[in-house]
């Protein structure tokens, strides 16, 4: 009965009780049994060949995980054969210079760099103007510019300005003769056309019907100005008369045909005002120009001065010539214009609104 | 339906620049006569005064004809102040 020998690394020999067979003993303390294994994965552990087996299989491990080095010329190193992985060989005959890093800087000067290039780079333009600052992008090998102020304006007359603290918008230019001027809410600058002479063309409206209206008019100007071009009642001998807010009170106009002093205690003695003579009802290149000055005072009576000419209704070849003064005796703001013929229609006629500053 | 007979007017809002031609409303309407009967009164009072003077040049020739039967002439007229 083999019994076990030692308690590191353990291995058989047979009892003293057994038959002396020394090839049986010897194969009993190497093998750890008397039938020699012809398997590998049949030896025993405890045994010498298991612990032989040990050291075999730690051997083959590390060459399996990589081990090694050595001092070899670069020839040499060339001509490695299968080395294994992990197997460091130092060339003792290389040169050059050492491994260095490159970290990212700042670099001033004409031209773009072109050496050491790594991500982070600033080059900042030297001979631009403004200057201008870029920085280098690895991933796209190129120069990206920095708070690239430059490219938020796209078109010619591009202008910025601030919208909040720290931000900027862009305003495209006008049109050709605006100006630059502030909008309505006072946040931003606009363009704006340009009141040519201080006046504007409010409005532009077309004689007809019994009477015209011109109903709101704006309460933004000085004074108001207006022009009728070509007016022609359909009833021949007609003049051309108006109305402030469409006050048609007996006695709170005087129409005064020339420009004169008014003396004494002068009363108002009609429901209109005047903007013409008589005029023919067949040819027409009449024109009336009429200005109202303070329009938009409620403290004050109002008056109209206006210069006209009208074709005349019996020889339409000559004229007829109002130059008046119209005073109304309502201080209310004026807002509203009726004009209105004679008597009858409008054939035709134009009326033009101009607000004057 | 009746077609209307009452002048038709334009109004041109200046503010949002509509313009709406339509009949006259009874205010409007009431107006316009008033314009016109008023305006027939002082027509008719022009013509009234414009006759009158027509019929008193008239006057005037005959008078004149009959100074002028009697050798009384214009500048005779005028030395006497007439």
């Amino acid at each position: 009965m083999a019994e076990d020998i030692g308690n590191i690394y353990k291995t058989k020999i047979p009892s003293y009780a057994e038959a002396a067979d020394i090839q049986a003993a010897l194969k009993l303390f190497h093998y750890g049994t008397t039938t020699v294994p012809t398997e590998e994965e049949d030896i025993l552990q405890d045994s010498l060949a298991g612990h032989l087996k040990d050291l075999q299989d730690q051997v083959t491990l590390i060459e399996t995980v990589g081990i090694g080095s050595d001092f070899l010329t670069i020839a040499q190193i060339g001509s490695l054969t299968n080395p294994q992985d992990g197997y460091i060989a130092m060339a003792s005959d290389s040169s050059g210079s050492p491994i260095t890093t490159t970290y990212a800087t700042a670099i001033y000067q004409n031209e773009a760099p072109t050496e050491d290039l790594v991500d982070g780079l600033v080059w900042v333009d030297k001979d631009s103007s403004p200057r201008r600052a870029y920085i280098y992008n690895e991933g796209s090998s190129s120069w990206d510019i920095i708070d690239d102020i430059q490219s938020v304006v796209n078109n010619a007359g591009d202008m910025l300005y601030g919208t909040s603290n720290d931000t900027i918008s862009v305003l495209p230019i006008g049109t050709a003769g605006q100006v630059l001027t502030v909008n309505s809410g006072a946040t931003a600058p606009e363009w704006a056309t340009a009141s040519s002479g201080g006046m504007t063309l409010i409005s532009t409206t077309t004689l007809t019907g019994a009477s015209v209206t011109l109903s709101s008019i704006p309460q933004t100007y000085n004074n108001l100005w207006i022009i009728v071009r070509d007016f022609l009642p359909a009833s021949d001998g007609n003049d051309l008369r108006f109305r402030f807010n469409n006050v048609s009170t007996a006695n709170t106009y005087l129409n005064n045909p020339i420009y004169n002093n008014i003396t004494g205690a002068t009363t108002f003695n009609n429901t209109y005002g005047y903007f013409t003579e008589a005029s023919d009802n067949t040819t027409t290149e009449s024109l009336v120009t009429a200005t109202i000055p303070d329009y938009t005072n409620s403290v004050t009576w109002k008056m109209a001065f206006v210069q006209s000419i009208t074709n005349n209704e019996t020889t339409p070849t000559s004229f007829r010539g109002y130059f008046g003064t119209t005073i109304h005796n309502q201080t209310t703001a004026i807002s509203s214009l009726v004009i209105f013929p004679q008597s009858g229609n409008f054939t035709s006629g134009t009326v033009l609104l101009y607000g004057v500053k | 339906m009746a077609k209307s007979t009452r002048p038709t007017i334009r109004i041109h809002n200046i503010e949002t620049d509509e313009i709406i031609d339509r009949e006259m409303n009874d205010a409007e309407f009431a107006q316009y006569q008033t314009d016109q009967a008023a305006q027939a009164i002082a027509k008719a009072e022009a013509e009234a005064k414009e006759q009158e003077i027509r019929e008193n040049e008239i006057k005037k020739e005959i008078i004149k004809s009959k100074f002028a039967e009697l050798g009384i002439t214009e500048d005779d007229l005028r030395i006497l102040g007439l």
